[in-house]
């Protein structure tokens, strides 16, 4: 191979397979190495399918010899987060006591890379049980702590940690995560890549575990709002295996799409607890926007958007688990909070579950009525740079604004994105959180990758140090 | 439902030890005092999955749960306010 293909965005992996000038099956190789020697020093690889990798290349290369094009995806690698099912591997969502669950299925997902020509390297890996059982350590998960690939002595943050780190490692050139209440967008933004938490019902769950089905969403990590795009077109759409999901067709606008005179709508007070290099990337991004178009100032309106949130999510965890809490198996997670904490849900009386679900009503119209006219609404995505590898993160990620705006984007199903805004604490990345109105994934888009020329930043990516296995125990 | 086993050690005096507990049961709060019987009621039903060390742990969460669901008491819904379904949360089920 002729140019090296680690960081290269979706476009130009594409471009270079048409020119003849790499295959499919030579990029394929490229990245299972690196997934080998980059991903597993990282604690990102829960399972690597090298054999279907390479017979799902060596046919992309073929039919590309035939003049058979799927499209932009067409022998591109990629890799899925731990908690999604496909043959010949285990899914094992991260946990102990699913270390040899095989489910001998594809995902929905997985068939709809597969038809856009994707290539599959393996399983990535995620906090344990997606993190639904409640944590407050990196190093609850079956691999261990994710490790941050711009300083290896931080994490990546969850649940779509394993996503994250091999993504940005330039050890897959995507991947697909999962997002119940921000398990797409917070490792996103702590690893300085770029991810999509779609429309609630945009992607098919089928194969997916389930966790909290009201909320449970799958989407793109990738390093650019634009590859975010490719991605979601080839993955969305209707399934009937998955009742959630939407008849509605998804086409991405592309690079066609406009780049300025966007509508930005800043919400209030959304930097309220952040760390002051948050806090400046943040006002340099909306300085940023306010050359290609109108920034306004919106206030979220008041719901109880956190209470609304943790109430229906106990609720439907502990459904979703109830056989496995009731079995005792919660002692073998790695997390000591995570063996009781869903118990709780067994004093959640009926009423105050339905009672949350008919909150969540009016948030759902009141936040639709914000964001529509605008392109989007932002606000910083976490309030912090990525935390140590080896400590609790326990309050860190709730005491700011920010984590507020993001459960009111999940609570009302909203599509939101997060954008890399720059360097801050010990040169760790920031990002902003774009949120929109529901189904209005392309303007999203569209104003990210017009922020994202602003910064360059997708042209950036970590050096990496990979620690000595003993420093990574 | 498991039934608690007998001698498990999980009784009345190991809550005592829980966050909920700490200041006296005089000095409790309403939100504490339903934690601290809810717990009792999961011990009883969960508490051989339950390990002793952690009994703190699980009152912490039922207590944080009830402070949940009572703030969410508080506010206003008329009659006709119809829930989301567990499914519902697209478009295609706005109010």
């Amino acid at each position: 191979m002729t140019a090296e293909p680690a960081f290269r965005p979706v476009r130009e992996l594409g471009t270079l397979l048409r020119s003849g000038e790499v295959t499919s099956v030579g990029l394929t190789r490229y990245f299972l190495d690196r997934l080998e020697e980059v991903g597993r020093p990282l604690n990102a690889v829960a399972a690597i399918t090298r054999e279907r990798a390479l017979d799902e290349a060596a046919m992309a290369d073929a039919e590309l010899a035939r003049g058979v094009d799927r499209g932009p995806l067409h022998g591109i690698p990629y890799g899925l987060k731990d908690i999604i099912a496909a043959p010949g591997a285990p899914t094992t969502w991260g946990a102990a006591p699913f270390r040899d669950q095989v489910l001998g299925y594809e995902s929905a997902v997985g068939e709809r890379l597969r038809n856009a020509g994707a290539v599959l390297l393996g399983k990535l890996a995620t906090v344990e049980l997606a993190g639904g059982m409640g944590y407050d350590r990196p190093d609850a998960s079956l691999t261990g702590p994710a490790l941050n690939p711009w300083d290896t002595s931080t994490w990546t943050g969850g649940s779509s940690s394993g996503p994250a780190a091999a993504t940005a490692a330039g050890a897959v050139p995507f991947s697909i995560g999962s997002d119940t209440g921000g398990s797409i967008v917070m490792p996103a933004a702590w690893t300085g890549i770029t991810g999509l938490r779609p429309t609630y019902g945009r992607v098919s769950r089928f194969g997916a575990m389930a966790l909290a089905w009201s909320f449970d969403r799958l989407g793109p990590m990738c390093r650019s709002a634009d590859d975010c795009g490719l991605v979601l077109e080839a993955i969305a759409g209707l399934d009937p295996r998955d009742p959630s999901s939407l008849a509605e067709p998804y086409r991405y606008s592309g690079r066609a799409a406009r780049r300025d005179h966007f509508r930005i709508g800043v919400v209030t007070g959304s930097f309220d607890g952040v760390q002051d290099e948050v806090r400046a990337n943040f006002e340099s991004a909306v300085a940023r926007l306010a050359e290609l178009g109108t920034v306004e100032e919106v206030e979220l309106p008041d719901f109880p958007y956190a209470e609304v949130a943790e109430v229906i999510m106990a609720a439907e965890i502990s459904a979703a688990f109830d056989e496995f809490l009731d079995s005792g198996r919660a002692a073998e997670l790695r997390a000591t909070k995570a063996r009781v904490h869903r118990l709780a849900a067994e004093a959640l009386p009926a009423r105050d579950y339905i009672r949350a679900q008919r909150i969540r009503r009016h948030i759902v119209v009141a936040l639709d009525e914000l964001a529509c006219p605008f392109d989007a609404l932002v606000a910083p995505m976490l309030g912090t740079v990525a935390t140590p590898a080896d400590e609790s993160f326990a309050g860190l990620l709730g005491i700011a604004y920010p984590q507020r705006v993001n459960l009111a984007s999940v609570t009302a199903g909203m599509p939101a994105i997060s954008v890399p805004s720059g360097r801050g604490r010990s040169g760790l990345p920031t990002a902003v959180q774009l949120l929109g109105a529901r189904l209005a994934e392309n303007a999203l888009l569209d104003v990210a990758c017009a922020l994202e020329a602003c910064t360059g930043w997708p042209a950036r990516h970590p050096h990496i140090s990979i620690p000595s296995a003993q420093a990574m125990r | 439902m498991k039934q608690m086993q007998s001698g498990s050690g999980h009784n009345g005096s190991s809550l005592a030890g829980a966050p909920a507990a700490c200041a006296g049961a005089a000095e409790r709060s309403p939100e504490a005092e339903i934690a601290a019987q809810a717990t009792r009621l999961i011990m009883q039903s969960q508490g051989p999955v339950v390990p002793e060390a952690q009994v703190a742990e699980l009152e912490h969460a039922v207590l944080a749960l009830v402070q949940a669901a009572r703030t969410l008491r508080r506010y206003p819904l008329r009659n006709s306010d119809e829930p989301m379904t567990v499914n519902g949360c697209g478009p295609r089920e706005r109010a």
